[in-house]
């Protein structure tokens, strides 16, 4: 779907196409059930995610702004919708808060991560990302997948611009001393 | 100034650094090569990042009940959907046919002159037929071309119906078949139909119908007269009167004995043709006969098991059959395959005669007969069963192999992003099969409906090279997955080692009597299986980076 397109789909589904928005859905579904799978870690919890997000993206059509890119808004639904269902689910877990974790430091200079070519180390990242913790996770995800910026991420999280930036630093020193045991492990 | 953090690196790389700052970054990096190497590696695993996270997983949500209506069936990506179905469907079957007369040594009694439909020779011959298409006029073209659309919708949709598709999409595809089969053009607007199931249909005589007639019944007759096509379908057909358009016609018994200005495709286990038809004939079955004072004021086009041709054909013969008789006149070339073909006493060819057979003496030239042109005969050559005795074939296979070899080795240094990898379970195997199969099918109909529209000549052109790459490639894709499963694979030398070894190993393999062919049809379906997709992956990788550039973290800052 082009732009154009996109528009005219958008439009109608705001005036109440139920068609024009099940087109929006074919759109958006993909990248909504990725970032939902990969915030929380598991393809049934996703797959309710989605649909969730979707019911509410569909009551919400009216306040969405069209100067505004879609896949931005719809993203940021689905990842407050993620966020709200871990909170719930871990409350006791206090989750984004500063806390020192010591973490074995790679330096990037000789990232693993750079080095990973075929498929089958791939998956193995992707398996690091899942095991990472939750309060790297998720801001690792909201940018790499979700492409929100650090003061997004920050708003959806509660903590700070710079507190982002030094959980994503984190969480990429994590992966890399994950990446470089698995590899340790293979050889 | 002193070295910045690797956070404020990472920040920097992340493009969320405030202006000045970055400033400040972009000035220190020109002067300092490790922070520099440093830099170019975190953003090195942001873009790792952002790949890894966005290899898409397959989707099985469904719509949430609020909004999933029944109309969404018709929106754009599954009309795609099944129109590639439709196509592939098509197209298998009378390729999966031809495999499998091939691959079967004694073929049922009935069915043996398929096989002269198939291989080279019948790809030739289809060609040839297609050229003649050309040449003949476009109301032949068109209405061939209508006549090929409407057999492809119809057997897709079996097809479609065949792989349990939802029921929407197949009743949508019956009413496309429908409507391709209204497009051959005729005089007619309308059309008209009639159907009994058990009982005669029939276009009575003395009644005119100035509209294409669709018939289907147990015994289809056409006595009247017909301004339009006539379409039947029945177990006897029967066209005694006057048709001035094509007859399109199916069914055990098909016999054409009326005059029909247009052309005759019909199919069935005994065609006869005793009339004098306008434009061509194109006739398939077991039995064909074209009786005596028959005339094909244009040409004949004939397969089937034992074809007998007395009447006159006024331009080109073109045959595939067991036994071949030629008792009337060819004005002009007669070109065929066949394991017996006769020219008798009666039979004359104006221009020359020109046919392939198993052996010599496959071809008999009565006394009486005249050829205008010279007589060819090709020996088609059986498989030579025990190549493996000549030293000559192991030969053969090695050059083969160093070619294969040295060309993906030039392949993969000059785009090493063309390697494709190795699929991980037995499930995405079984897809790349799947789409090999497709491609390998699809790919030469895709090229002859394109070809049939002149103006894409050289596309058919380009996507045959393609093809024929790829089909090449495939098998040292084969070899390839396989080297990467030998011990010791991680070094380069050793990787195309393995390969070289693999992909001897293969050929030799495919090389083997009766078990070879099928295992190559494999080794084939599946490397180019693997290709398709991987290319598809590269094309889609590249277009998604193109696109999202624009989101880039460095324009997310300045926002």
């Amino acid at each position: 779907m082009d732009e154009t397109e996109l528009e005219t789909v958008l439009r109608e589904a705001q005036l109440g196409s139920s068609v024009a928005f099940g087109q929006v859905y074919g759109e958006f579904s993909t990248r909504v059930f990725g970032l939902c799978r990969k915030m929380l870690g598991s393809h049934a919890a996703a797959e309710d995610a989605t649909s969730e997000v979707f019911e509410r993206a569909y009551e919400a059509l009216d306040q969405y702004d069209r100067d505004r890119p879609f896949d931005r808004w719809i993203l940021t639904i689905a990842s407050r919708h993620c966020l709200n269902r871990l909170r719930r689910e871990s409350l006791e877990k206090r989750l984004f808060h500063d806390e020192p974790v010591e973490v074995p430091a790679v330096a990037a200079a000789s990232s693993p991560l750079v080095a990973l070519e075929n498929r089958e180390q791939r998956r193995g990242l992707l398996r690091a990302i899942d095991a990472l913790p939750e309060n790297y996770r998720v801001p690792l995800i909201l940018k790499y997948y979700g492409d929100l910026s650090y003061d997004e991420i920050a708003d959806h999280l509660g903590t700070t611009r710079s507190n982002v930036a030094v959980l994503l630093h984190r969480a990429k020193r994590e992966l890399r001393s994950g990446i470089r045991t698995l590899g340790k492990e293979e050889s | 100034m002193s070295c910045p953090t690797e956070l404020t690196l990472s920040i920097y790389a992340d493009g969320e650094l405030p202006e000045h700052e970055a400033h400040r970054i972009v000035a220190h990096l020109e002067a300092c090569a490790a922070c520099s190497a440093l830099f170019t590696a975190l953003e090195q695993e942001n873009v790792v990042l952002m790949e890894v996270l966005g290899e898409e997983e397959a989707v099985t949500v469904s719509l949430p009940a609020a909004f999933s209506t029944s109309s969404l069936s018709a929106s754009g990506s599954s009309a795609s959907s099944w129109v590639l179905g439709a196509v592939a469907a098509a197209a298998l079957a009378p390729v999966m046919l031809d495999w499998v007369w091939q691959a079967t040594p004694t073929l049922p009694a009935g069915v043996g002159w398929v096989i002269n439909l198939g291989g080279l020779g019948g790809v030739f011959s289809i060609s040839r037929g297609l050229a003649q298409l050309f040449v003949g006029g476009q109301d032949m073209l068109v209405s061939s071309f209508g006549f090929v659309a409407t057999l492809f919708v119809v057997v897709g949709t079996l097809g479609v119906v065949a792989l349990r598709r939802p029921l929407a999409e197949a009743t949508a595809g019956l009413a496309l078949a429908l409507l391709a089969a209204l497009a051959p053009p005729s005089q007619a607007h309308a059309a008209e139909l009639r159907y009994e199931k058990e009982g005669t249909v029939k276009v009575a005589e003395g009644e005119s119908i100035d509209d294409t007639v669709f018939l289907a019944g147990k015994t289809a007759i056409v006595a009247g007269v017909v301004d339009g096509d006539v379409f039947a379908a029945a177990e006897r057909v029967e066209i005694t009167g006057t048709v001035r358009g094509n007859v399109y016609s199916a069914g055990e018994t098909v016999t054409i004995a009326g005059a029909v200005s247009g052309n005759v495709h019909a199919a069935g286990k005994n065609v006869e043709v005793d009339t004098k038809i306008g434009g061509s004939g194109f006739l398939a079955g077991q039995n064909i006969i074209v009786t005596e004072g028959s005339d094909l004021v244009r040409g004949g086009y004939f397969a089937g098991e034992s074809v007998r041709s007395k009447g006159r054909v006024g331009r080109d013969l073109i045959f595939a059959a067991e036994t071949m008789d030629v008792n009337g006149s060819v004005e002009r070339n007669v070109r065929g395959y066949g394991s017996q073909v006769t020219v008798s006493t009666t039979g004359s060819v104006g221009g020359d005669l020109h046919v392939t057979v198993p052996s010599q003496d496959a071809v008999e030239v009565d006394d009486g007969a005249t050829v205008g042109g010279v007589t060819i005969i090709d020996i088609d050559k059986k498989e030579e069963r025990r190549a493996f005795l000549y030293p000559g074939f192991y030969f053969g296979v090695l050059a083969k192999a160093l070619a294969m070899l040295l060309m993906g080795l030039v392949l993969v240094t000059l785009f090493p992003s063309l390697r494709p990898p190795a699929p991980e379970s037995s499930k995405e195997v079984l897809r790349d099969m799947g789409l090999g199969f497709v491609a390998l099918i699809a790919t030469p109909v895709v090229m002859l409906i394109i070809a049939l529209t002149l103006i894409g000549i050289p596309v058919s052109i380009v996507l045959g090279v393609v093809y024929a790459v790829l089909l090449f490639l495939s098998t040292l894709v084969v070899a390839y997955f396989a080297a990467q499963r030998l011990p010791a694979a991680d070094s380069r030398r050793r990787l195309v080692l393995n390969t070289g070894v693999s992909l001897l190993v293969i050929l030799f393999v495919v090389a083997i009597p009766f078990v070879g062919p099928g295992l190559n049809f494999l080794v084939h379906i599946f490397g180019m299986g693997c290709l398709v997709v991987h290319l598809r992956n590269l094309y889609t990788k590249s277009h998604g980076s193109s696109d999202s550039s624009m989101s880039q973290p460095g324009v997310i800052a300045t926002e």
